[in-house]
């Protein structure tokens, strides 16, 4: 795991692509979400976005950079949480289509992870600048 | 992940989680779940100290189910936390991995058709 920096607000941090990254994000996560005050529902939304990019980037994603990484930004917004989720790998577009169930082979567990971002994330939007996959969401605050 | 495996009465095994079915968690189930996909029994997954499920811990449970249906055997979930509930329902998988709230209801549901 790599953590080159972490400011205030938003908070940001960067982490390598590996099963120990994905664990290390997730518990940075929940420290964030902590640290905000939302409610357990929020954040356990917010964790479970960011764990589907995460385990979709470590396990289907193409390298495309020697210093392959993950950049994790999470700010609190009027009514939501703003998530901005960056990594490195070949571009992949999470916004592209929206999987409904039934969905495919069961077995093959495809799509599972998108279906939940889906129906968890707001305002996703999606850029690939040439380095980074950029994907912007929010998670809105729940009671 | 904390995983524990013990008789369920007399119509299966009782395989208890505690912890995170993120991607570590389904590491850590994959072995005690592939032995009791293999083991030609029913299985309850107690789920109540899982505090946390992402769509590869799902994966898991979708293949073992899988596997114990082809052995004419089944596969339930018992507690889930309505977080975790949530995240199972939305992926519309409840025919597969059904959810009971209770060992009696576990025991009916895993009760061969037509028996009381």
């Amino acid at each position: 795991m790599r953590v080159d920096e972490v400011t205030a607000s938003p908070e940001k941090r960067t982490f390598g692509v590996s099963v120990n990254d994905v664990t290390a994000i997730d518990s940075w996560v929940e420290g964030v979400t902590r640290r905000l005050g939302v409610s357990e529902q929020t954040a356990f939304r917010t964790r479970l976005c960011i764990a589907e990019l995460a385990t979709n980037v470590l396990e289907h994603g193409t390298c495309r950079a020697e210093n392959d990484h993950i950049v994790i930004s999470i700010d609190s917004v009027g009514d939501g949480i703003k998530v901005e989720f960056l990594d490195t790998r070949r571009q992949f577009d999470p916004t592209a289509n929206t999987p409904v169930p039934p969905f495919g082979d069961p077995l093959n567990g495809g799509g599972r992870g998108l279906l939940l971002l889906h129906a968890y994330a707001d305002k996703m939007k999606y850029a690939d600048d040439g380095t980074y996959n950029r994907l912007k969401f929010e998670i809105a605050l729940a009671d | 992940m904390q995983v524990t495996v013990e008789e369920f009465g007399d119509i299966g095994k009782r395989l208890t989680l505690v912890g995170k079915l993120d991607i570590v968690g389904a590491q850590t189930l994959e072995l005690p779940m592939a032995t009791l996909s293999g083991s030609r029994c029913n299985v309850v997954v107690d789920m109540i100290g899982v505090d946390f499920i992402a769509s590869i811990g799902i994966r898991h449970l979708v293949l073992a189910a899988k596997a114990l249906a082809r052995s004419s055997c089944k596969l339930v979930l018992l507690n889930p936390s309505p977080l975790v509930t949530g995240v199972l329902v939305t992926t519309g998988l409840e025919d597969l991995l059904p959810i009971v709230r209770s060992d009696d209801e576990a025991r009916a549901a895993l009760a061969p058709a037509g028996s009381h």
